[in-house]
């Protein structure tokens, strides 16, 4: 008998061994759609915890990734792609309506349900953790950033337009936009990209309400016109009037460039995007770039100075086909991934990760700061981001016609118009 | 001996029709049904009807982009057409360094639309300033961003489009200018015409036929074009450079709404057609033969 449970354990460990040497072991082809360029942190990032995963776990494992910097192109290669069933195994996305109807689809692995197995989900910053479900609580994304946003500006500038302190009301941010004007120096960068404008557009509405009125207009439940959206349409035609001519035509690059010459005295942009330009090697503050937060508005108590956009950025997603053919190896990458990715993220790539590093130690005062900013904010209270709280279709004629709005082609009643329509014609989609 | 088969000249035609039907006739027809449905490329069709068509009549980027087609077609148009027929004037005219013109006038069509616009877009920049911008401080005009600024971008747009075009229409007419007979010009300068009367009166009537082609040509390439829109400024900013190929291209590709572009592109057959009969009516039928 005592022979027999012997043989019987012997076997059952054997069994257990092999599937973990399987895990470790499987040759794989990983086909991940990357939405960054190649060194940005991110890229750099992952690149370096497949390196390591190879070495460490699994060399049989061949990482073929396909960066594209372009958001644009990069999504519509992935929806190609998709259509096409020809979808990569992992790739990046927001929760939006398109990824929802993937998940709708049954083309999208519970991730949510997989963090829970591996014990893994302490691990993540609350917003990190947070910021990716959908409506009804389930999780299909996983996001890697502890972003929060900025208006970074050029100290100097400021200090030779007279401006004292950094502007902490809209009103106190206009009166430094004038005063900048007079110097000669265009107070503010931007670029043509409709999600960058859809920041500016939610400043007023949420200062004013906190994320009420997106999720009420979005729903229809609330004009378009209302006293917020309105407010929106002013402040939009208004700020417009500081960026640097020609705004409507630049791209990311350009934009950013103005700035980091000092053609623009201030830079509004996500912690993420702005960091390799901003922060040194060392994890500081680059000479002559500071930062404030999304101003207050006089009047309206709805948010308080620490509330304002944090997010975690775009969320991985894996394919269900994969880890239908592949589970035991997707399982092990993604433990490996969640364990991993904090510390070279922070340390060797200077990305704030939301995966939180094992070693806080040896943080730099700044990145301390970011992450300090970002704890502030309330998982309840982040500024939602338009384009993504959406439904696709009202999306794209969000998208047009923000920018119509902000270069002046359309009145802002003219705008509350059009998306009242949109959102009527699409609101049960 | 003649053949008797009626099925002789179908046969022989049967490998280009069936070309002809497998890339033409049938995506028509298939764009020409998806337009009834609402897909977007992972969800089952749902078929709809005519409402893509109804949301035509309500979509206020199609009234734009409409719009601003026909106004680029008219630029674009006018300007090759007539400094096509210049150049080719020049070349006729020219005995010396003709072929080495030739060349130089033809070099825009060859280089990637790709590439062209890219140069344009440094030409016309203001931050780094571009050399057109440089020239205009140099005359005392204030620069601008031609591309950045909605009041400016189709038109910058159209001529950078017909710069890039005109070349073939330049070759084009001087190959019809050279076809005609010099024994009609030789009469022409004993009866005393001079050689711009030469031109107005004898030459241009005598090559109506393919003026009359190029204007056909023309219509149909400026209503359908796509490339130099979406690389130059991709239907910005906003809707001011938005044509009908671009937006249907966002529509299918970004929107994922590949019934209401497939409407889009019924529209923009229906519209190419359009143009092309007004064009054939408008000049006598032997013109365009």
């Amino acid at each position: 008998m005592k022979r027999l449970l012997a043989l019987a354990l012997a076997l059952m460990l054997m069994v257990v061994g092999c599937t973990a040497a399987v895990a470790e072991q499987e040759a794989f082809t990983l086909h991940w759609m990357i939405p960054y360029a190649e060194d940005h942190a991110i890229s750099r990032t992952v690149a370096l915890l497949v390196k390591k995963y190879q070495e460490e776990v699994n060399p049989n494992l061949v990482y073929q990734p396909e960066y594209m910097a372009d958001a644009e192109a990069y999504y519509q290669k992935l929806k190609i792609l998709i259509a096409s069933n020809e979808a990569p195994d992992m790739f990046w996305g927001d929760p939006d309506t398109f990824t929802l109807s993937l998940r709708d689809q049954g083309m999208l692995y519970n991730v949510g349900e997989l963090l829970e197995e591996l014990d893994v989900v302490d691990q993540f910053m609350d917003i990190t953790y947070a910021y990716p479900k959908y409506a009804d609580g389930s999780l299909y994304l996983m996001t890697t950033g502890a972003n929060t946003e900025y208006f970074w500006y050029h100290p100097s500038l400021f200090e030779k337009a007279g401006i004292e302190k950094m502007p902490e009301t809209w009103d106190e941010f206009f009166v430094a936009c004038e005063k900048l004007e007079a110097t000669g120096v265009a107070p503010l960068t931007c670029m043509g990209a409709p999600w960058y404008l859809l920041r500016y557009a939610a400043f007023i509405p949420y200062r004013m309400t906190g994320n009420q009125f997106i999720t009420d207009a979005i729903s229809g439940e609330v004009s378009w016109g209302s006293e917020p959206g309105i407010a929106m349409g002013e402040f939009m035609q208004k700020i417009a009037g500081y960026f640097v001519e020609g705004w409507a035509g630049l791209d990311a690059s350009s934009s950013r460039d103005y700035f980091l010459s000092g053609g623009a005295a201030m830079w509004y942009m996500t912690l993420s995007n702005a960091q390799n330009y901003v922060v040194d090697e060392n994890g500081d503050l680059v000479e002559d770039i500071a930062y404030f937060k999304l101003p207050t508005l006089d009047g309206y108590d709805a948010t308080t100075s620490k509330d304002y956009f944090a997010n975690s950025g775009k969320g991985i997603m894996i394919l269900q086909e994969t880890v239908n053919e592949h589970e035991a190896l997707i399982k092990d990458f993604v433990k490996f991934f969640v364990e991993n990715f904090g510390d070279i993220a922070v340390y060797d790539c200077m990305y704030l990760s939301g995966i939180k590093p094992a070693n806080t130690k040896d943080l730099s005062d700044f990145q301390k700061q970011m992450y300090e900013n970002f704890g502030e904010v309330g998982v309840d209270k982040y500024a939602h981001c338009w384009d993504v709280v959406i439904d696709a279709a009202s999306n794209e004629v969000l998208k047009a016609e923000i920018v119509n709005l902000a270069i002046g082609e359309i009145t802002p009643e003219e705008f509350a118009k059009r998306m009242d329509a949109a959102i009527a014609e699409n609101v049960d989609n | 001996m003649r053949s008797k088969s009626k099925l002789a000249p179908w046969l022989f035609s049967a490998p280009a029709l069936i070309v002809f039907c497998a890339v033409v006739v049938i995506p028509v027809v298939w764009t020409l049904v998806l337009s009834a449905y609402k897909w977007d490329g992972i969800s089952p069709m749902k078929f709809i009807g005519l409402k893509n068509y109804a949301k035509l009549f309500t979509d206020y980027t199609f009234h734009k982009a409409v719009l601003n087609n026909l106004k680029f077609m008219a630029i674009s148009t006018t300007y090759q057409f007539v400094v096509g027929m210049f150049l080719a004037m020049l070349l006729s005219s020219v005995t010396r360094g003709r072929n080495l013109l030739k060349v130089i006038f033809f070099v825009p069509c060859i280089i990637s639309t790709v590439a062209l616009s890219q140069i344009f877009i440094k030409l016309l920049a203001l931050e780094p300033i571009g050399v057109f911008n440089v020239v205009l401080s140099a005359l005392g005009i204030q620069p601008r961003a031609f591309l950045g600024d909605p009041a400016t971008s189709l038109y910058t747009l159209a001529f950078a489009d017909a710069y890039k075009y005109c070349g073939i229409y330049m070759v084009v007419f001087y190959s019809a200018l050279v076809g005609v007979s010099e024994d009609v010009i030789e009469a022409a300068t004993i009866d005393g015409c001079g050689w711009l009367r030469q031109f107005f009166y004898i030459k241009i009537p005598m090559i109506k036929g393919v003026c009359g082609m190029a204007l056909v040509m023309l219509i149909n390439g400026t209503l359908k074009s796509f490339e130099m829109p979406y690389v130059l400024t991709n239907g910005g900013p906003g809707t001011s450079s938005e044509m009908v190929a671009t937006y249907m291209y966002k529509t299918a590709f970004s929107s994922m709404n590949y019934g209401y572009s497939s409407t889009l592109a019924v529209f923009l057959l229906l519209e190419c057609l359009i143009g092309v009969s007004i064009v054939r009516k408008m000049l006598p039928k032997a013109d365009i033969e």
